[in-house]
């Protein structure tokens, strides 16, 4: 068992280190998270709102790193470039197709399970990745911010991190999926950017209530809520602070249920 | 003889039996209205060579996908080493399909190095590999920069990787110069004479009759022939014989139990008959019936013309 998953580990990192798309994305993603992790407290120093007497103040007394609000500030805000990393991982899929080295591995002894196992681990690898990198900026900004009467920046706002994880590992095996059913980089591409940019929201219009936020892309997104901070409630938006166990089982059972589409594709059509 | 001496003549004989390595039962496989491959029957014995030859569209790739476990059959089944397939079987098959299928990003090694760790094999075997397909000095160089013979010649190393107890080669020498094919030939010449049991689809048939030990041959996805290649080499053994009475050879020759069909070619009969062709036999039984020979030979055909022959007569 060992054995096999240090295989399995090892072919994917073979794989995945020496691929040129994987070298820019991962820069792409790690550049733009801290220039947004930056540039978001320099957007907050610039809004301005309108005083009594009609001229525009600068919005002050709002940190972007403030301990309080760190962790779901900036895992909120990393939820918007998950795009990056859902990109690689239908091109890592996909790949295997057109290249036909999803068949080379079955016929040199992998088996079906394995391959999937596979690319689960390099899902779970790249989601840890991202929440670890994710961690150690917001400790560092946190850190460098903190004012001396600040919270401790270990405090119960942590809980984000794991659930910024399951976000993610419940998008990527979505762009998984999409990458298994279409096997081709350009219509599989297409269809998870036009499905995630506009195709959940035309299906939400659609359905009745609220069965919309059940989506897996509504619901992997709504996991984080929008911070509930000085500047939100002055705009006079109301939000959830706490994340909702429901969703949670949402995007827990939307993985599940994606892994055993593919497994059941894996087995059932031609490789 | 008693009952230790029947175990132990039991015993024996399943050890001197040669081992079967493929069973194919009934192999179908549709693809919408087509009918790839049709009720399969074949059985691979150790340390064959076994050639599957058919006409492009005949099977055989698809059969090989099914017994790679790579296509699913439509319906019947087939046994690797005595048992239904799982995929750790595969560990102990070096196979090339088609194509060569490699990460064009990724050096030589170290997409033999992804097979290597599949199949559990060191390391050290790529470079014997890389060695044995003359592929060592490009050993790092990306696939991407390969030319297709190199690809097929690193496609025919990741097959060999780990000394394979079987080995599966789809057109092997596809897309190679003839020096290239030479070398091939040579490669599997040398890995049969190892033991090692080979399974190899083409359609060239020259390459076949050279190589292989037995054929299948494939035609519309049903089986033609399948046995020893002698076997069928002397289907198509005509015996050329003449005689200053070539009335009274003719009514002779129609005697002969094994008859099969003759006829008469610038003053030779040309006799085919049932079985292989036993010219010492015939001589005995034309001469005890009052005719003496003045010319009898044997004319083989070769592969090819049996390939062809045996096509005519399905496709009529």
């Amino acid at each position: 068992m060992k054995d096999k998953f240090s295989v399995l580990v090892k072919t994917e990192w073979i794989k995945t280190r020496h691929y040129r798309a994987f070298q820019i994305l991962s820069l792409a993603y790690v550049v733009l998270l801290i220039l947004v992790f930056i540039g978001a407290q320099r957007f907050i120093n610039n809004i301005t709102i309108q005083s009594n007497d009609s001229s525009f103040t600068p919005f002050r007394g709002l940190s972007f790193y403030h301990t309080e609000y760190i962790w779901q500030n900036f895992t909120y805000v990393a939820g918007y470039l998950k795009i990056i990393p859902a990109l690689l991982i239908i091109l890592l899929i996909t790949n295997e197709f057109s290249f036909l080295t999803m068949r080379q591995q079955l016929i040199s002894g992998m088996s079906r399970e394995g391959f999937l196992t596979g690319k689960l681990l390099v899902i779970s690898f790249i989601t840890l990745g991202m929440v670890i990198l994710i961690g150690i900026t917001a400790l560092v900004l946190g850190l460098l911010h903190q004012k001396v009467d600040d919270a401790s920046l270990l405090n119960p706002g942590l809980w984000f991190i794991p659930i910024h994880a399951l976000e993610l590992f419940t998008y990527l095996i979505f762009a998984m999926l999409i990458a298994f059913i279409f096997r081709r980089s350009g219509i599989a591409t297409i269809v998870f950017v036009l499905y995630s940019i506009v195709g959940e929201r035309i299906i939400n219009l659609i359905l009745p209530g609220n069965v919309g936020d059940y989506l897996p892309l509504n619901a992997a997104g709504s996991l984080i809520p929008l911070p509930n901070n000085t500047l939100t409630s002055s705009l006079g938006l109301t939000f959830r602070s706490t994340v909702d166990m429901q969703t949670i089982i949402t995007c827990a059972a939307y993985c599940f249920l994606s892994t055993a589409i593919i497994y059941l594709l894996l087995r059932w059509r031609d490789a | 003889m008693d009952s230790n001496d029947t175990k132990a003549s039991g015993i024996q004989q399943q050890l001197e039996a040669p081992m079967e390595i493929l069973r194919l039962e009934g192999l179908s496989k549709r693809y919408g209205n087509i009918q790839a491959v049709n009720g399969l029957d074949l059985r691979i014995l150790k340390g064959q060579v076994y050639g599957l030859l058919g006409p492009n569209g005949s099977g055989k790739t698809t059969t090989l996908g099914i017994i790679l476990g790579i296509l699913r059959q439509t319906s019947g089944n087939y046994f690797w080493f005595g048992k239904p397939s799982e995929a750790t079987v595969y560990t102990r098959i070096g196979s090339l399909l088609e194509r060569p299928n490699f990460y064009p990003y990724l050096s030589a090694v170290n997409n033999l190095e992804i097979i290597a760790l599949i199949r559990g094999v060191y390391k050290a075997d790529i470079e014997a590999v890389l060695h044995l397909v003359d592929l060592y000095p490009r050993r790092n160089h990306k696939v991407q920069t390969f030319s297709y013979g190199m690809k097929q010649r690193l496609a025919l190393a990741s097959a060999l990787l780990g000394e394979p107890e079987v080995l599966i080669l789809d057109e092997p020498t596809n897309g190679l110069d003839p020096e290239g094919i030479f070398e091939i030939r040579n490669i599997i010449g040398k890995v049969a004479s190892t033991g090692t049991t080979v399974l190899l689809a083409s359609h060239l048939l020259d390459e076949v009759q050279k190589v292989c030990t037995h054929v299948a041959i494939l035609h519309r996805g049903i089986k033609k022939f399948s046995g020893p290649v002698d076997e069928l080499l002397s289907e198509g053994e005509t015996l050329e014989l003449s005689a200053t009475d070539l009335k009274a050879l003719e009514n002779v020759v129609m005697k002969l139990p094994e008859y099969l069909s003759h006829k008469i070619k610038n003053q030779m009969i040309e006799l085919k008959v049932n079985g292989k062709t036993d010219a010492a036999a015939i001589n005995q039984f034309l001469h005890q019936n009052g005719v003496s020979c003045s010319h009898l030979s044997i004319h083989k055909q070769s592969l090819e013309q049996n390939f062809l022959e045996l096509l005519q007569k399905s496709s009529s």
